[in-house]
């Protein structure tokens, strides 16, 4: 089931009367499930394209859709409900909120949803801790843990609203190579345990392999989508 | 909103110092201003206290068209046949007492210095019945009918260099205008607490000031005393219903220092000059931090916008860190403030180096006492929450109106 779709999107910044063309003609279909890279070097749109998938800007021209729903006509507050119900983000610097145990970090989405009640939420935390092996850090504040401790809650916390997509920029770029390959790792089995679509970007050719489709941009360009699973099969 | 209340009341301590120097400011502002009213209030309320409970009582009475004239203390208005009119007054329940006077400019010297003064000329026995003017004499004795004898401030007995026997000559015109002297005797020496009478009045018998004054039979007030000074309207009221005010000017302790209120009410113009300022420091305190707060947390702004954060949820965010700096700022300055306000109402506060030094005639003792209302205490918790507030609206509706893109890029 397709859950994004853009259509011939194109992304111009403006500051003045410089034009910075970030992305321009891009059609890109997200299947229900997919475990995608988008690669490409430094300034190329990476994360304009994340971006624009996870509804935290609009294009300047095109559309994208997400699960059926225009994002061009949405206000503020609707763009702000949509990413709560439908999208997940893991950020590069896991962006976790310091006055917050790692426990209550994860809760946080849960919270803005309304949807459980203190009971729900505490068995859906405790056990998703358990499953990423951070059972004993559930109490403790972002600083007390190491980056990939703080990245896996990062995870948890993009994962527990069960969302349609996850969006992670440069996931492991803060991280040494085992410790992110861990992350990977972890990222791949939530994905397929729960059919959630990944999309992350990278620099990194370890995390690209890990992928099943390969996107490849350059100056705001999809020069190539590859389909890794086929590839390695042939 | 537990959600945001958590997370703003953790916020509030991540930056501990910056905080604890906004919740002082906080504290101190509001403390400061509550310290300050109460000594104002506490003055005003004292001082009118002071001037009713020594020379004006509750209410007077005096001949139609005196009040119009008053300062000039004329002796043109007087009431005749006084001792009736004394006598009903003290037949009226709500009146407790009442006393006759003359009040005449004079000018008293020992032959080498001269002094513009007051003479006040009293029946004694009433006097000290309204006044316990007799309780309030330091040296010598206090005066009777008859006796050609005067009561001086002690301040102004110092002036001349006199004590208790010394003779002293009282010049005055009469009242048909003709200059009149009399040669007294100190009997005794008075501090009633009020400068203005210290400073400024000497006492002498009723009946002796109207020989000299050409004024037998006559008065040119009397001053009484009703239940309270809050019930003095009302006693007015009665009076000048019961009384021709073709014939009495009858006026209560307002009026007779509406001067002294006047002078309050422009003091507390200035005092709500001070509060804007002390308001403004606080709150330039508090924008100062939640802008700071704002920029350092910018990229977090993001986060929570990608988490499904809205703006206004944003925007009570910040709102709610700055209402929870004004509240335990404004709880623990009132705390503070009232305590010791509450300390000044007890003790008092010594302004002798003030009096010294311009407020000689100020109707004030050498101590003051503040006052203080514990329901207004709220108010002033009041105050220090709504200045946050509004205080933290700039910064939040900064924090608020980000574009979640540009907060994360934030470094």
């Amino acid at each position: 089931m397709e859950i994004i779709r853009l259509e011939k999107v194109e992304k111009i910044y403006r500051s003045g009367k410089t034009e910075q063309k970030a992305l321009e003609g891009i059609d890109l279909s997200i299947t229900t499930g997919e475990f995608i890279s988008i690669a490409g070097p430094s300034g190329s749109g990476k994360t304009t394209l994340l971006n624009l998938i996870g509804c935290l800007d609009k294009p300047t021209a095109g559309e994208v859709i997400v699960d059926e729903v225009r994002v061009k006509n949405l206000d503020h507050n609707q763009l702000a409900d949509l990413r709560s119900q439908k999208i997940g983000f893991i950020f590069q610097t896991f962006n976790l909120i310091p006055v917050l145990t790692a426990y209550e970090n994860v809760e946080f989405p849960l919270l803005l949803r309304h949807n459980t009640n203190a009971e729900e939420r505490n068995k859906m935390i405790t056990g998703i801790f358990a499953e990423v092996g951070l059972a004993e850090y559930m109490h403790r504040r972002p600083t007390e843990l190491s980056g990939g401790q703080q990245q896996r809650v990062a995870v948890v916390r993009a994962l527990i609203k069960k969302p349609k997509l996850i969006l992670a920029d440069e996931p492991t770029a803060n991280l040494d190579s085992g410790t992110g390959k861990a992350i990977l790792q972890i990222m791949k089995e939530l994905n397929k345990k729960n059919n959630i679509s990944f999309v992350f970007s990278t620099h990194d050719r370890m995390v690209m392999d890990f992928a099943s489709r390969l996107i490849i941009l350059k100056d705001g360009k999809i020069i190539k989508d590859i389909n890794q699973d086929n590839s390695r099969k042939n | 909103m537990l959600l945001l209340l958590k997370l703003a009341f953790r916020n509030i301590f991540r930056n501990f110092r910056r905080s604890l120097l906004t919740f002082l400011s906080i504290s101190i502002g509001i403390g400061l201003s509550i310290i300050i009213v109460g000594i104002l209030i506490g003055t005003e309320k004292q001082s009118i206290r002071l001037l009713v409970s020594t020379r004006i009582g509750h209410a007077q009475v005096y001949a139609a068209g005196y009040v119009e004239e008053e300062l000039t203390l004329p002796l043109d208005y007087t009431i005749s046949g006084y001792e009736a009119l004394v006598d009903e007054l003290l037949t009226i329940p709500a009146v407790q007492t009442a006393a006759e006077r003359i009040l005449f400019p004079a000018t008293l010297t020992d032959g080498i210095d001269e002094l513009r003064i007051t003479g006040a000329g009293i029946d004694a026995i009433r006097e000290n019945v309204t006044f316990h003017l007799a309780d309030r004499i330091v040296d010598g004795t206090y005066i009777a009918p008859g006796e050609e004898k005067i009561l001086l401030g002690d301040v102004v007995a110092e002036l001349f260099g006199k004590r208790v026997g010394d003779p002293m000559t009282i010049i005055a015109r009469t009242k048909y205008g003709a200059i009149t002297a009399l040669d007294v005797e100190i009997a005794g020496l008075f501090n009633v607490g009020n400068p203005e009478i210290d400073n400024n009045y000497f006492f002498l018998p009723l009946d002796i000031a109207q020989k000299i004054l050409e004024m037998e039979n006559e008065i040119t007030e009397v001053t009484l005393f009703g239940n309270s000074m809050d019930e003095a309207d009302a006693l007015e009221t009665y009076l000048n219903g019961r009384f021709d005010t073709n014939i009495y000017d009858i006026v209560s302790w307002k009026y007779s220092s509406k001067d002294l209120l006047k002078l309050y009410s422009m003091k507390s113009k200035g005092t709500q000059v001070i509060y804007l300022i002390l308001f403004i420091m606080i709150s330039a305190s508090i924008m100062n931090t939640m802008l700071m707060s704002v920029y350092e947390r910018t990229r977090e702004i993001g986060t929570l916008m990608s988490l499904g954060f809205r703006r206004r949820n944003i925007l009570s965010l910040f709102a709610l860190e700055g209402g929870f700096l004004g509240a335990f700022g404004g709880v623990i300055g009132t705390i503070i403030g009232g305590a010791i306000t509450y300390y000044l109402k007890i003790y008092g506060l010594n302004i002798e180096f003030m009096i010294k030094s311009g407020f000689e005639n100020f109707p004030i003792g050498s101590r003051i006492y503040a006052e203080i209302n514990p329901a207004s205490l709220f108010y002033f918790i009041l105050i220090g929450v709504s200045i946050a507030l509004l205080s933290a609206v700039y910064p939040s509706w900064k924090g608020a109106r980000m574009e979640p893109t540009e907060a994360l890029r934030a470094v």
